[in-house]
Parts: structure tokens; C-alpha cells; sequence
């Protein structure tokens, strides 16, 4: 499984200087127009999604999968690796992009820092969020297929959720806030162990079946 | 000495009607059995469907006695047109690899790549269709297989580097227990290293011979209209009328000759004996 890992890095270090040109050209422009650093703090994670998202376009394109399955443990670490090089690269990318607001602050005195580990938290969630989602379409359908219905599913997900809390009948308890709000950060790591966990699992069983 | 492959009823189904099999096959260690046909006739299936890249409809395989997939360690692999992606260089091959397989030599894989002259710093992508082969090759061997199968390895390879692969495939079965399945649309390679060739037609095994055997015996019997009419059906296995005359695949060109004094048979070719089975008809 190191060497599935190893493979992916190699594959995100070759696009690396295209991202990071592009991440901090984004970083300044964003940051001149918000001095909030929740939008600012999206972005480097967002990109790692849309990283690990091309390594399944070149391992589609190179049919690796059709190779990798070949390799000793090759269907079971296939999704493992995915899935660890997805969680290191968003917890890498989180760190990256606050020791960049970090230095941003450092030059604009106006930037608020309150909501930063929130901010962190809170990004990471929502690339974990995606990467479960798009991961067993992906490996069931294809990239094209699979980039698709993760949009369509996360629109679904995310406009439903809008509605929802835009309907006059529909409260949360002052109650619940306050224990939300409370425990938010164990909450969001709970529910991000739980939703990659059953992602993992349906990709495991997607890759034991699946033939290329 | 056990089988390295044995498949046993082999059955792959397709939606669109193409069925492989059923295929048994026994190839044991030791040898290199050639896997011959024309374009769609299932080599690559038969091929996937060993090394469960597809899933067989029915039947067995088993690789070195056991039915399950333990010894992939074992197992060297070139395909057709899957490998790694392109934007990795062979360095990164090699460090990917030395973590996947227990065995991996990167002495060894390094070694390949200073004879193949392949750059190690460069992506896979700005390699010609040779020098990817020739890195898949090396790839494959780098790990100190016993059974490798190879789809079409020496393809798009210059007849020099062809030879150089095929001296190594040579060398690798100088350990008994080391075996080749080598598909390849490339039959003079065969004629040169296979000890047995299988052909595969329209999904099914058309012909499984010794090598030696096929070639010292089999022959083609070139003839006139009025000359064929006069064979018997029993003496004919495929037939082929050209412009000039008619080309007949016979078996025992010994017997055939005695038989039939005035004829005239030539050696055949692994080519030969493929364009006769697939575009001659068979038997009267």
C-alpha cells in the first residue's frame, strides 16, 4: 500500500507548480477583496480535491488499474491508498493555507483571525465531504461519469440543505445550538471519520468486483 | 513439477455475443508457450481473465496449484497498453515498486535501464512506444518473477532490442521452475523461443502443439484444382485457393509426401499456419 501511496504523491508533486502558481495568485487576489479568512481557507483544500481528482484521469487514461490489480494486494489497497493520500493531502493543504493567512496577516492588519481553526476545520470537512462522495462514483463509473454525479449529488446535498433551513417550520432548539456549537469540532471530526468510513467501504467493494 | 497456469473449463462471456472458452490449458513450469491468433480472438482475454483483471464467467484457473491469487509476487506482467501513469518517471517506478513487491531489485531494475539506454529522469510520457516496452519489460523482470505473461511485449520494438528481449526471455527460463505465456502477433519471436504454441480462434483453442513438432510436421502442400480434388478429405485440414493454385495445410508432411509422390510441400511458418486457420476453409 506505501507504494500505491508513493505512486499518487509522485503524480500530485508533477502538478504541484501548476497549483501553487495558481493558489497564491488566487490567495492575493481573494485576499484583497475579504478581510474574512473563511473564503481564503477553502481554496488550497478545494484544489487538493481537484488534484486527486486528475490522478484518476491519468490512472484512467494509463489503464493502471488493469495493471495495479495485478500487483500483490493490488484490489485492496487501490481504494486504501486513495483514500489516505486524500486525507493527508486536505490536512496538508489546511496547513499550508494557514500558515499562508498567517503571513497575510502578518501584512494586513485588517484580517480577522477569530475564525480561523473553525475555518480549518470546517474546509477540511467539506474536502472530505466531496472526496467521499466523488471517490465511489469515480471508481464505479469512470472520471467523467463519476465528476458528474458528484456534482449533481453535492447540489442535491448542499441545495436541499439551504431549503431546508429556509423553511419557516424548520428550528433548530436553542438547546441544540448551543451543544452544536459546543462540540462542533469533535462533531465534525466524528461525522468526517463516519462518511469516509462508509465511502471506503463502498469503494473497497466496488475495486474487489470490478474489472478493467 | 506443477502446472504454473491450468485453467479448467475457462468460460468468459460477453454481452455482445463474443464467448471465450471453454479453455483448459495445463502450461508447465519451465516452459515458453506462445498464445497466437488474429485481432479479437480472445488472447487478451484469456489473458485478463488468468490474472483476474476480468472476472470469468465460469470455470477455474489456478497459478502454481493454488486457485486463489497468493503468489502475485511471483508474477511478472507487461500488458498490452496498461502500466503506469505516464507522467511518473522510471525513478519513481522504482520507488513505487520496491514497496509494493518484497522481491523488487532496483540494482537490478537500473540495470535494464542502462542497457535499454531509458532515461530514469524522464516522464514515461516522452518515450517512444519501444522505450515504454522496453521499461515495462524491465519492470516486470525487476522483481524476480517465476511466471511472467506478457501481452505483446516485443510490440513496437526495432528488430536489434526484439532480440536483445528475447535472449533475456531465454536466459529467464534457464531456471526450470520459470515459465513464459508470451501473446504476441509477432510469430517469427515464437518460432525463435516458444516451446509450445496455442491458438486461439474465435474465442476457443483452435490448435495446441509443441513447436517443434508443428514446424518439422506440418507443411504446406501447394497444388492445382484437378491435384485437390483427387486428395482425401482426411489428408486436409485447412485449404486456401489462391490465383494460381491452392495452398493445403497438412499434418504429417512425411506420410503426406509418400502418399502423394508428384506433390510438392513446403516448410511451414507459424504466419502461414495462422493465415491458413483463419482465412482457409476447413477441411472439404
Amino acid at each position: 500500500m506505501k507504494g500505491l501511496i508513493k505512486k499518487d504523491l509522485f503524480m500530485l508533486k508533477s502538478n504541484m507548480r501548476y497549483i501553487i502558481i495558481f493558489s497564491v495568485l488566487y490567495f492575493f487576489i481573494a485576499s484583497n477583496q475579504a478581510d474574512d479568512v473563511f473564503a481564503i481557507s477553502f481554496i488550497l483544500p478545494f484544489l487538493m480535491v481537484v488534484m486527486m481528482n486528475s490522478t484518476f484521469s491519468y490512472d484512467e487514461y494509463n489503464k493502471w488499474f488493469s495493471y495495479a490489480v495485478t500487483m500483490p494486494n493490488g484490489r485492496a489497497n487501490i481504494a486504501k491508498s486513495k483514500y489516505i493520500v486524500a486525507i493527508l493531502g486536505s490536512i496538508f493543504a489546511s496547513i499550508l493555507s494557514i500558515l499562508l493567512i498567517m503571513i497575510l496577516a502578518s501584512f494586513k492588519g485588517s484580517l480577522n483571525l477569530d475564525n480561523l481553526a473553525s475555518s480549518t476545520v470546517s474546509s477540511i470537512f467539506a474536502c472530505l465531504f466531496m472526496v467521499s462522495i466523488m471517490f465511489p462514483f469515480i471508481l464505479k463509473y469512470g472520471t467523467e461519469k463519476g465528476r458528474l454525479v458528484m456534482f449533481v449529488i453535492s447540489f442535491v446535498i448542499i441545495g436541499g440543505s439551504v431549503l431546508l433551513f429556509k423553511m419557516p417550520k424548520f428550528k433548530i432548539s436553542a438547546g441544540a445550538i448551543i451543544f452544536l456549537t459546543k462540540y462542533s469540532l469533535l462533531l465534525t471530526v466524528i461525522i468526517s471519520v463516519i462518511m469516509v468510513g462508509i465511502s471506503y467501504f463502498i469503494s473497497k467493494k466496488i475495486i474487489s468486483k470490478k474489472e478493467f | 513439477m506443477k502446472n504454473a497456469i491450468e485453467t479448467k473449463n475457462l468460460i468468459k462471456k460477453y454481452d455482445d455475443s463474443f464467448e471465450l472458452g471453454p479453455i483448459n490449458l495445463k502450461i508447465p513450469q519451465g516452459m515458453i508457450v506462445g498464445l497466437i491468433g488474429e485481432n479479437g480472438a480472445g488472447k487478451t482475454t484469456l489473458i485478463k481473465t488468468i490474472l483476474s483483471i476480468i472476472n470469468a464467467t465460469s470455470g477455474e484457473v489456478s497459478l502454481f496449484g493454488h486457485s486463489s491469487l497468493k503468489d502475485l509476487e511471483d508474477i511478472g506482467i507487461v500488458l498490452d497498453d496498461a502500466f503506469f501513469p505516464e507522467i511518473l518517471n522510471p525513478k519513481e517506478v522504482n520507488s513505487t515498486m520496491k514497496d509494493i513487491y518484497t522481491s523488487w531489485d532496483s540494482d537490478l531494475f537500473f540495470k535494464y535501464l542502462d542497457d535499454f539506454h531509458i532515461d530514469k529522469n524522464k516522464q514515461i510520457r516522452t518515450f517512444s512506444k519501444g522505450m515504454r516496452k522496453k521499461l515495462e519489460i524491465a519492470t516486470a523482470l525487476s522483481h524476480h518473477p517465476k511466471l511472467l505473461i506478457l501481452d505483446e511485449p516485443t510490440s513496437g520494438l526495432d528488430p536489434v532490442v526484439r532480440d536483445e528481449v528475447l535472449e533475456l526471455f531465454l536466459n529467464f527460463l534457464q531456471d526450470e521452475e520459470h515459465t513464459i505465456l508470451l501473446s504476441t502477433h509477432i510469430t517469427s519471436d515464437l518460432e525463435h523461443v516458444a516451446d509450445r504454441i496455442v491458438f486461439i480462434k474465435n474465442g476457443k483453442v483452435a490448435l495446441e502443439k509443441d513447436k517443434d513438432e508443428l514446424l518439422d510436421n506440418y507443411g504446406i502442400l501447394k497444388c492445382d484444382e484437378e491435384f485437390f480434388k483427387k486428395m482425401e478429405p482426411s489428408d486436409i485440414l485447412f485449404y486456401k485457393k489462391e490465383k494460381y493454385d491452392i495452398k493445403v495445410l497438412v499434418e504429417d508432411k512425411k506420410r503426406i509426401s509418400k502418399k502423394y509422390k508428384e506433390s510438392i510441400i513446403d516448410k511451414i511458418t507459424l504466419e502461414d499456419l495462422m493465415i491458413l486457420m483463419i482465412k482457409g476453409e476447413e477441411k472439404r
